[in-house]
């Protein structure tokens, strides 16, 4: 009976339970895109890092690590021949390439722009990174040929089938300068490996910068579990193991890369649960003032019905119920109108390249289409507390209601 | 049978800084199937001692015996599991819930009283709305009834549980002197059916003609009572 009633009292101010529930409504929704949306963020950029730029774990000489920033060609790994034999064979170790990087410029004969050059193994350095699944053109097949990335290309004014002229120092710190055959064009989703990378063979490189054997990273690529969490502890405890094993040299996990990543996504979900707190606190100011209003409006109700031996408590639970049913269609609007949102950005995506052109996102590895994410638990925690701000929201006005007197409610009479 | 005593009723109210005393002491006892009104002008403490015999309300001093049972001492909810069980109430103003349709009105008192199955419920509230005259209406909302009609499912409800005694605050107040008739005709038939006390505090010289005794009321004592 009590449902009864308050389902029939909601009824009845169709307009006033509405309007409250379409702000939960709103709330919840916009939570729900915006948990889609930042996850399916994460998702891209965590799988963009592994697959293109940061493996599980790097393996560098102690002193390489400090100066990485820099690209120096003083720190190589000693006998990384030895060293990536022995990496292989480790248990969780499913493969490893090496590289070497280094500064250089890139001309087109009229303009020259400052880049990365990326020595690698043209052999085994896809068993590793991704590159091959972002590549126009040719791989490293032949002597004198590299790959650039595709807004180096446009901003150089380059295509495949034309020579760069490529210049820098040497290990020995003298300058050298030759041309290069652009075999292929990189088009990732990674923005710093679009711009500034030129990518050639180490036997290119040994001959460019007399890098002989030298070898500045072993990458390292493990398993890749899906839940993130345990692909990071996996990537930590091999990290842990290969400098147990090779205490000269320094091993650094996948989490030091994605540390900064990781960090900027928690701020992106603690701004989105900042935002379910404010339009759920205005929801929950509304809810209390929609029941205190009925509070007031059914005073002599409350009389009559205390009158024929309602007790405070079940006078509180007709309000409490109220609000626990505004709460509950809030919730399930939010969740409905949330879906239709997840559903299209799951589906179709959010094109991030051609909304922001061609401003520079910075190293922020995200590129491409945005694909939103379900995220099911979001949606039963997120219902759940809307509910519970029906609740709590009703509780104070019904405790009001709980607490008149008989005589005072029927004096309205 | 003497269904509710009172002695020495006094009770006290303390409106801003001033003390009002409102009951100055009200020995009374009612028996069962009894018909009657308390009349008395405005102030002379009518709704107060409604209030202390409906049991919405406890004395400042002197004791309330229901069914020989004293109701002292007694917490808010205790007395309104009393009133559950044995008190029915009629307003001025129907008070029907709005949300709930004549049938659902009727059934809230055996609802709330939480002793009936359903079918007994069901029964229980068909026959006595057919008693008020409203079979038709069965499943109509209040907003859709006439004045007299409210107050014939107020008669309902009050009955519909079979109390001790029922209490009416002015019940043909708001109602033309035809309808007021009818209604009061109603209540009398029922309280000769049924056998249950019916106690008015009213105005209206037409409930005073029906009554079989008159209490009147001034300043707080009972100043005649009169049986016919």
């Amino acid at each position: 009976m009590i449902w009864k009633i308050a389902f029939r009292n909601l009824l009845r101010h169709k307009r006033r339970a509405l309007t409250t529930g379409i702000i939960m409504m709103v709330g919840i929704a916009v939570f729900l895109v915006l948990d889609s949306l930042f996850l399916g963020v994460d998702k891209m950029t965590i799988d963009n890092m592994t697959s293109l730029s940061s493996p599980a774990v790097k393996l560098t000489s102690k002193s390489y690590e400090n100066k990485a920033d820099l690209f120096p060609l003083d720190y190589g790994i000693e006998n990384y021949e030895d060293v990536l034999y022995k990496v292989k064979k480790m248990d969780t170790v499913l493969a490893a390439t090496p590289r070497t990087s280094f500064r250089i410029s890139a001309s087109n004969y009229e303009n020259e722009l400052p880049l990365i050059c990326i020595a690698i193994d043209p052999e085994t350095d896809s068993s590793v990174f991704d590159f091959k699944d972002h590549l126009k053109g040719s791989w490293l097949l032949n002597e004198g040929e590299v790959l650039i990335g595709a807004n180096l290309a446009k901003d150089l004014s380059v295509s495949i089938g034309d020579y760069l002229l490529v210049s820098g120092k040497t290990r020995y710190d003298s300058y050298n300068a030759d041309e290069f055959l652009i075999a292929g064009i990189l088009d990732t989703t990674d923005p710093m490996i679009n711009r500034q990378s030129l990518v050639m063979s180490f036997l290119d490189a040994q001959n460019f910068a007399d890098l002989d054997s030298l070898v500045t990273e072993i990458a390292i690529k493990t398993e890749r579990p899906n839940a993130l969490k345990k692909y990071i502890s996996l990537t930590e405890q091999l990290a842990f193991e290969i400098n147990e094993t090779f205490p000269n040299l320094k091993a650094k996990s996948f989490f030091d890369d994605a540390k900064m990543v990781l960090m900027i996504s928690k701020q992106k979900y603690y701004f989105s649960i900042f935002l379910v707190a404010i339009v759920l606190l205005i929801a929950m100011v509304g809810i209390v003032n929609s029941i205190l209003m009925s509070v007031y409006e059914r005073i002599r109700e409350i009389g009559v019905l205390r009158a024929f031996g309602f007790k405070d408590k079940e006078i509180e639970r007709l309000f409490i119920v109220e609000g626990l049913i505004t709460g509950l269609i809030g919730s399930l609007l939010g969740i409905a109108l949330g879906s239709l949102g997840v559903y299209y950005l799951a589906t179709y995506g959010y094109p991030i390249a051609d909304m922001i052109g061609d401003i520079d996102l910075g190293e922020y590895p995200v590129w491409g289409t945005i694909y939103g994410t379900w995220n099911f638990l979001a949606m039963t925690i997120v219902s759940l507390v809307g509910i519970l701000c029906g609740f709590l929201a009703s509780w104070i006005p019904a405790r009001k209601a709980g607490k008149l007197q008989v005589i005072e409610t029927l004096r309205f009479v | 049978m003497t269904i509710l005593k009172l002695e020495k009723i006094k009770k006290t109210y303390q409106k801003g800084s001033r003390e009002v005393i409102a009951l100055k002491g009200i020995n009374l006892s009612i028996e069962k199937g009894e018909f009657l009104a308390i009349v008395g002008p405005s102030g002379s403490g009518k709704t107060t001692l409604l209030n202390i015999i409906g049991c919405l309300d406890v004395p400042t001093e002197g004791i309330v015996f229901y069914d020989r049972k004293p109701l002292t001492g007694l917490s808010e909810n205790a007395l309104s599991e009393y009133r559950k069980e044995s008190i029915s109430f009629i307003f001025q103003s129907y008070n029907l819930i709005p949300v709930l349709t004549v049938r659902e009105n009727v059934e809230l008192p055996l609802i709330i009283a939480k002793q009936f199955s359903k079918s007994e419920i069901k029964k229980k509230a068909e026959d006595i709305i057919k008693k008020v005259g409203l079979k038709d209406m069965i499943e109509r909302f209040p907003r859709e009834l006439s004045g007299g009609q409210e107050q014939r499912v107020a008669i309902a409800r009050a009955l519909v549980k079979k109390p001790l005694l029922v209490l009416a605050d002015e019940p043909t107040a708001n109602l033309d002197s035809k309808t007021a008739k009818e209604i009061i005709a109603v209540m009398k038939d029922l309280n000769k059916s049924e056998g249950i006390s019916f106690l008015f505090s009213t105005h209206d010289p037409l409930v005073e003609k029906h009554a079989q005794r008159i209490i009147s009321l001034h300043d707080g004592l009972v100043a005649s009572d009169k049986r016919k």
